[in-house]
């Protein structure tokens, strides 16, 4: 009846309305009108850039270290002609910010001259490019409908130079004459279109120009190497040679802008004085915004409510401003500017005005590249603020997000915003410990944990709204979490010199720091190629991205590994940097590689074991090589530099520049063998591994050869044998007993066997392992010596110890194993050791924090392809309570409770909290066989041979198991609380229900007491020392700790011991009051 | 002729503040330990601004807080004293120094008569938490006058950089009570350490064998013991590797290197057995029994008295032995007297290079607080409201044991003194200390046996 009445429908939506509005009302923020002024007490306190020089420029040359580079379209006229100008940021030595405008650059290509073509020919082709430009820049509907004859005439410009292709070997000498064209990057643009249609080049009719050559290349990449500027490298302007723009002319916000023409700039080599680092600028920030109950927070709802930002100088110790922007009231924080905002619209402009004002060089933080900063972004766009994305060094320019896709070798696939802060770095520390290191955890707290030795609060996101809409207090405690937030990432940016390496990375390829940070490899390898090529006169063709991969090649091999546990040493024999020396000791290069054989064979070519053919030294000398041989022999001048230094940070910055010449040689080769790149060459990179391969069989037939019983005038004392061999390394068993005694034969060996091969390949000693445990390819752990008395460390590879998908108990387990079996040279202890922790775990002895795994909530459940346990986990957190539970983009921690049989691991899956807090039994079978079983088989095989699983899983030590009663499911609901004797369990009659032990064991009461007693003390000293821990860590005594960090390793202990102490405090009351009846005098 | 003494002291255990009460207990491992500070804070608080208004004068200093500070603005700040001392034992940092927890091990057992002290560091510094604002202080305080826990009142300036300048320190104000002439002897022991083997045990065992029987000698010599009116047997009197601050039982938990617990019941048999038969010779009037971390009750400071039921003979005894708390506490005839087992003062002893056990012992008697270092570096029940270690009446003697060193010092206070003593361990060098109530002078004697 309800439903037919008229307007009944219109009833449900006003109610639905209502609760949203209601829960809106809870989420958001309360106003501050009354409390705050509109316009916020800001202390600008050394905000500001140090005062320009009146005289730079003018009667003093301007020096400036280039941190940042873009290009820019500059319109012709009736009195010029289109040009594409270069913005150069950068620092100068003072401290002052500086935009270099470089005028007069004109990009190019080239394409070889077309038969017949001469110098006669020039005009004729430069008129019909400039109009055929010119027409296709009108059909595109650019904005002169007229263009000025001026600026047709000089579209482009045209000339021949004499040069050669990048690939092949076509003789000595033999340069061709190639047409280059230059011109502004539109107009060039538009010619490479053109001509791919054909171009009247010699008024004699269309003429097709075929390839092109260096059409495709980056336009930052192309001027950096035609000026020979690198990334970060200084240059100066002499005196007098620019023109400085005044404030009205200026489009940035640096301080200085000047114009200059390409030819009056001086670029100076990264060498002596500099090699220094200008006083740049670091800004590093965190926000904190409110979340509705569990959603992870977005940007078109959900407020900003603080940012905290600390500026730091590179060089110096400590930042020079910390601050943060507080949406509401907030108690002082001491050290730091607490900047109270009346709302949020004040909190983003005021705190993009600071961005502008204190002028960083770097922007900093955590995740702030897929956070951070496209949420205030997004947030400014929603509210309608648009001086907000005015975050940049350009004053017209706002920041754009956009989504970019990146592929390399080194960072997997992934897709990562992208966003422009013209003139400025995006540093982000979780792009560069991701790309840099392998962790079990990238999480800030575990980051900072592992480089720093440090943990910090974590604050639930659930919390935060409570803090926000308590008082001042709460919201000044928020403000310390978010400015720590904020603290960490210089620390570790310290701790890792990431800033120093990437500058000396960035000088030594020649790229901007900026690309370090967004591009893959490939194009630091062509920026040095492109430089190198410039010298020869080479030209490097565009090659379609042939997405098709043809034939695979052949990986670098391995000799099958002799499997076992060696108590004797084994010596490494390792080839010095493998796949460069290979490049240089056998001329493999672009330059150099033949269609066919030409001439006699190692002496005018080469026949490579996957069968190309290269030309030999002789007949020309490759550019790889040249480079390789450069970027070695610069790495041992850092390296030498480096030693002589007496200033620290200086040292810093050499052996920042020797890593980076390190990393960069052997990229070299990856760059060949990218199939989806600039210059794909297969060729190059079959032979380098075909080669690889050879020379570790070589190595293997010569060590066997030489080092037989009784060589060496006796110190063999058996035939040597090479258990193994990977990549570049080869290892030995030389039959010696003491470390001294295998060092010694195999600085021999290096030695001997290095002769066999072409300088400057070069077998190396460096490293005896001793024990060694060889598990299969890719496989071993070893003690590490290189010093015959003391061992420098346990080495291991391809072990479970960093792997992320398994519990922390696996890794543990394996390394104190490894211990016992490599360090103690003890392998019953090391079977017991490992028979007593699965014993411990079966009786529910092991900590829970070592049991967890956990899982990013990536989607969804429905868009996975399997139930995943992580998921179901989430979504069942989510019903008990939404608030709290994980959201997507969250890590969600679990644990495998018990269950019956045959329900399925995902529904198995438990919060570790919700079973601390109900004694939920854990299902310590499943650890057992699904997590620690195959991982211990793995290394005791060797060892216990086939039967090394059975015996761990099967042994006498599984026999014993520990029940848990549970507080929740099931069962729990019918238990009935029954008073139990402390000593033999059993059930006290209600009569005596108030003793602690029955009748029969009284007797035994100072026993039982004590076994009780013991039990408290343990978790007595784990109680304190775990919150006091936990005190230190957020460092406030007078405060609670607030903290959710989960993947700190003493959280879900912490927890843990209150509920065992409560129990166990309980067992002691009731051994009743301690004192005897009271003392007479 | 053995009768007891007709001189029995007029006794009163004041002890009662170290005694959990329910309200104490109930909930109690539901809380953190900021409530510690803040009752600890609460409490001392008003006796360092009146002992401000009497050391700097009254309307002579503007008491604010640090929140309110303006840079460069003389200000009386009160707040707690936080030592960052980078060699302070971190559960974190061990499991960081995972592969060291076996070098530890070796430390251990190669234990020293001395307290390790904690090696210092240029990063170490002092902070001032206040209202939960933090500062560091530099200027005129040192490392070696101060402990984390302490709370202070502080005259001086705020700098830049969260930095502030001390001109001047005020501590608590102190209350002595007025000394009264009183006659007797009372003798201590501390830290028994019995093992339950009897081969470890002997020295220990025949000293305390000698020392009953040599308090229990009537006759007429030139070494006559004076008539004992209390024995007071400080522990711990079982052995324990515990020290109240260890990190490493947390470490090996979770590095999977968890040592086998040993029970300690051959040890109270043993403890039970001494205890008794000192308690039944006929000339000993009550012994109090002490305990110290590791003895067979909650090892949480304060330590509540060691439970009956582990001493079964002695409940059986004539009622001469009691159990009182640690810290102990008690009146005779107005002679007020503190025992401490000493770990709060051994703790104490690592972070300076410089302080002895005396010197610790004034600092805390300047502190006006027991243990100042409860809990941060030495494990304490979680109290909320307030704090039990607080002085509210300092002692005229001070008893330490198990310090490394017999020592004694007269600690002027205020017109009076108080006199403090250090007491080494029994079980290592069989001395026990006699301390004669009417003149407070000492009688150090050795009860080893020539074999």
């Amino acid at each position: 009846m309800t439903s037919k009445r008229p307007g009944g429908s219109s009833f449900q939506p006003e109610v639905k309305r209502k609760r949203e509005s209601d829960e809106f009302e809870q989420c958001y923020v309360s106003r501050f009108e009354n409390e705050l002024p509109s316009v916020p007490t800001i202390d600008k306190t050394g905000w500001a850039r140090p005062a320009v020089d009146k005289d730079l420029g003018i009667s003093k040359s301007i020096a400036c270290q280039i941190l940042e580079v873009e290009t820019y379209h500059e319109d012709g006229s009736a009195t010029s002609y289109d040009r594409t100008n270069v913005k150069l940021y950068g620092v100068t030595k003072s401290g002052n910010s500086i935009c270099v405008i470089v005028t007069d650059y004109f990009p190019h290509f080239y394409f070889q001259a077309p038969q017949g073509f001469g110098v006669e020919h020039i005009g004729t082709a430069q008129s019909a490019i400039c109009n055929m430009v010119a027409a296709a820049k009108r059909r595109g509907g650019s904005g002169q409908a007229q263009l000025p004859g001026k600026v047709v005439d000089n579209l482009v410009h045209v000339e021949i130079v004499h040069g050669e292709n990048l690939y092949y070997f076509r003789g000595a000498d033999t340069k061709v004459p190639f047409v280059k064209v230059s011109g502004s990057t539109e107009a060039l643009h538009k010619a490479r279109m053109e001509l791919k249609n054909g171009v009247n080049l010699m008024g004699k009719g269309p003429v097709n120009v075929g390839n092109l050559y260096e059409s495709n290349i980056n336009v930052i990449v192309m001027f950096l190497a035609k000026t020979n500027i690198v990334g970060c490298g200084w240059i100066e302007i002499p005196a007098g040679k620019c023109r400085i723009l005044s404030n009205s002319e200026k489009s940035s916000r640096c301080q200085i802008e000047v114009t200059v023409p390409v030819k009056n700039l001086i670029v100076h080599e990264s060498d002596g004085e500099w090699a220094g680092i200008a006083p740049i600028r670091t800004l590093s920030l965190d926000i904190e915004c409110i979340g509705r109950r569990g959603v992870f927070p977005e940007a078109i709802k959900d407020p900003i409510i603080q940012i905290a930002n600390l500026v730091k100088i590179e060089g110096e110790a400590e930042p020079f401003v910390r601050n943060c922007f507080v949406l509401g009231t907030c108690a002082p924080v001491v050290g730091s500017n607490i900047i109270q905002c009346v709302n949020e619209k004040v909190l983003l402009e005021k705190w993009a005005e600071f961005v502008r004002e204190v002028d960083p060089d770097i922007i900093t933080g955590y995740n702030i590249l897929n956070f951070d900063l496209p949420y205030i972004l997004d947030r400014a766009k929603v509210l309608s603020l648009p001086q907000v994305s005015h975050l940049g060094r350009q004053k017209e320019k706002g920041s754009v997000v956009r989504d970019a896709a990146i592929s390399s070798k080194q960072m997997g696939s992934r897709v990562n915003k992208s966003i422009d802060i013209h003139g400025r770095i995006i540093f982000d520390v979780l792009q560069v410990v991701l790309r840099d290191y392998k962790l079990r955890s990238y999480t800030l707290n575990s980051v900072s944990y592992q480089f720093l030795s440090e943990q910090k609060e974590d604050v639930e996101h659930n919390i935060i709204p409570d803090l926000q809409r308590g008082d001042e207090q709460t919201r000044r405690r928020l403000a310390q979490y978010c400015l720590k937030d904020a603290y960490l990432p210089l620390r570790l940016l310290d701790k890792l010199m990431s800033i120093i390496n990437y500058i000396e990375m960035a000088r030594v390829t020649g790229v901007p720091m900026n690309f370090l940070l967004t591009k893959g490899q490939q194009i630091k390898i062509l920026s040095m190629m492109l430089r190198r090529c410039k010298q020869n006169n080479f030209f490097l063709p565009v090659i379609e991205a042939n997405s098709g991969d043809g034939e695979g090649y052949e990986g670098a091999t391995v000799i099958d590994p002799i499997r076992g546990f060696y108590n004797e040493p084994i010596a490494t024999l390792d080839f010095a940097s493998l796949y460069p020396s290979i490049m240089i000791a056998h001329n493999l290069c672009y330059t150099t590689l033949l269609k066919s054989p030409q001439g006699v064979e190692n002496e005018d070519y080469i026949r490579t074991p996957s069968g190309q053919y290269f030309a030999t030294k002789s007949k020309r000398r490759g550019l790889l090589p040249e480079i390789l041989e450069d970027i070695l022999a610069a790495r041992k001048r850092a390296k030498n530099d480096m030693k002589n230094e007496k200033d620290e940070f200086k040292r810093m910055v050499y052996n920042g520049r020797q890593l980076a010449l390190k990393i960069s040689a052997n990229s070299v080769y990856g760059f060949t063998g990218a199939t989806v790149g600039k210059l794909p060459c297969l060729e190059i990179s079959q032979s380098v591994t075909a080669f690889g391969r050879k020379m570790i069989d070589m190595t293997k037939l010569e060590v066997e050869r030489i080092y037989k019983k009784g060589a060496l005038d006796g110190k063999c004392p058996a035939d040597a044998k090479v258990i193994y061999g990977d990549t570049d390394s080869v290892m030995v068993k030389f039959g010696v007993e003491t470390v001294a005694q295998a060092m010694e034969i195999g600085l021999d060996a290096a030695k001997e066997v290095s002769k066999i091969f072409t300088p400057p390949i070069k077998l190396e000693f460096e490293k005896v392992y001793s024990p060694y445990l060889l598990i299969n390819k890719k496989r071993y752990a070893g003690l590490y010596f290189t010093k015959p008395d003391v061992h420098d460390k346990m080495d291991c590879k391809g072990l479970e110890t960093v792997r992320r998908d398994n519990c922390p108990l696996v890794a543990k387990v394996l390394g104190v194993c490894l211990e016992k079996l490599l360090i103690e040279r003890d392998q019953q202890s090391a079977l017991d050791f490992a028979k007593r922790t699965i014993s411990d775990l079966l009786c529910n002895k092991i900590d829970i924090s070592l049991l967890i795994i956990s899982k990013e909530l990536t989607k969804s459940g429905d868009k996975y392809q399997a139930k995943q346990a992580h998921v179901e986990l989430a979504a069942r957190m989510k019903k008990r309570d939404a608030g709290s539970a994980p959201r997507l983009g969250d890590r969600v921690p679990y644990v495998f409770v018990a269950a019956a049989k045959n329900v399925p691991a995902y529904e198995r899956a438990e919060d570790p909290t919700f079973v601390l807090q109900n004694n939920i039994p854990l299902d310590t079978k499943h650890y057992l066989t699904n997590q620690l079983a195959k991982p211990l088989a793995r290394i005791f095989e060797p060892i216990l041979g086939d039967r090394a699983e059975k015996i761990l899983v099967e042994g006498e030590h599984t026999r014993v198991r520990t029940v848990v009663q549970s507080k929740v499911g099931g069962l729990a609901a019918f238990t009935t609380k029954s008073a139990t004797c402390l000593g033999c369990k059993s059930v006290l009659p209600r009569a005596e229900s108030e003793n602690a032990v029955c009748k029969h064991c009284e007797p035994k009461l100072p026993t039982i007491f004590a076994s009780r007693m013991n039990t408290m003390h343990e978790l007595e000293n784990h109680f304190g020392r775990l919150w006091t821990e936990c005190q230190n860590c957020a460092k406030t005594m007078q405060d609670k700790v607030n903290c959710s960090a989960r993947d700190c390793p003493i959280y879900y202990m912490r927890e843990k011991v209150r509920n065992e102490l409560s129990e166990a405090s309980a067992v002691i009351e009731r051994f009743g009051d301690p004192c005897f009846q009271a003392p007479t005098k | 002729m053995e009768t007891a003494w007709s001189n029995i002291l007029n006794y009163k255990n004041v002890s009662d503040r170290y005694i959990l009460t329910e309200k104490d207990k109930k909930g109690a491992f539901t809380r953190q330990y900021f409530e510690v500070y803040e009752a600890r804070l609460k409490e001392l608080k008003p006796r360092i601004l009146e002992n401000a208004e009497r050391e700097i004068g009254k309307g002579k200093f503007t008491h604010s807080q640090l929140s309110d500070a303006k840079q460069d603005e003389e200000i009386f700040v009160v707040g707690v004293i936080v030592k960052r001392i980078a060699a302070r034992p971190s559960i974190l940092k061990s499991l960081l120094n995972e592969d060291k927890v076996a070098y530890d091990d070796y430390e251990e057992d190669a234990e020293e008569d001395e307290v390790k002290r904690y090696a210092g560091s240029i990063e170490d510094r002092i902070e001032l938490e206040s209202d939960k604002q933090t500062v560091r202080l530099e200027g005129n305080i040192s490392m070696d006058e101060c402990a984390t826990g302490c709370c202070v009142g502080v005259l001086g300036k705020l700098g830049k950089e969260g930095v502030f300048h001390v001109n001047r320190l005020v501590w608590p104000s102190v209350k002595v009570p007025k000394k009264v002439a009183v006659d007797g002897t009372i003798a201590f022991v501390s830290g028994l350490d019995l093992t339950g083997d009897l081969e470890d045990d002997r020295l220990t065992i025949s000293g305390l064998e000698f020392m009953a029987d040599w308090m229990n000698v009537q006759v007429g010599n030139e070494n006559q013991c004076p008539p004992i009116d209390r024995l007071v047997v400080i522990g711990p009197l079982v052995e324990t590797k515990s020290n109240g601050c260890d990190v490493q039982s947390v470490v090996r938990t979770l590095t999977l290197s968890r040592a086998e617990k040993h029970s300690s019941t051959a040890s109270l048999i043993t403890v039970d057995k001494i205890i008794n038969s000192i308690a039944e010779k006929p000339l000993v009037n009550t012994v109090d029994v002490t305990p110290g971390v590791g003895d067979p009750c909650s090892s949480m400071w304060p330590l509540p008295p060691i439970h009956r039921v582990c001493l079964p003979r002695c409940g059986m005894s004539d009622k001469k032995v009691n159990l009182v708390t640690n810290p102990y506490e008690f009146e005779v005839n107005g002679l007020r007297v503190m025992t401490m087992s000493g770990e709060n003062v051994s703790e104490l002893l690592r972070t300076s290079l410089k302080w002895t056990g005396a010197d610790a012992i004034e600092n805390i008697i300047k502190w006006q607080h027991v243990a100042p270092n409860c809990p941060d570096t030495l494990d304490a029940f979680p109290v909320a409201e307030r704090d039990p270690l607080i002085m509210d009446i300092t002692p005229h003697v001070i008893i330490c044991g198990n310090q490394p060193h017999a020592e004694f010092r007269h600690i002027p206070i205020d017109g009076s003194n108080c006199l403090v003593v250090c007491l080494p361990k029994f079980s290592k060098t069989r001395v026990a200390c006699f301390l004669n109530l009417s003149d407070l002078s000492l009688k150090w004697q050795n009860f080893d046996h020539q074999f």
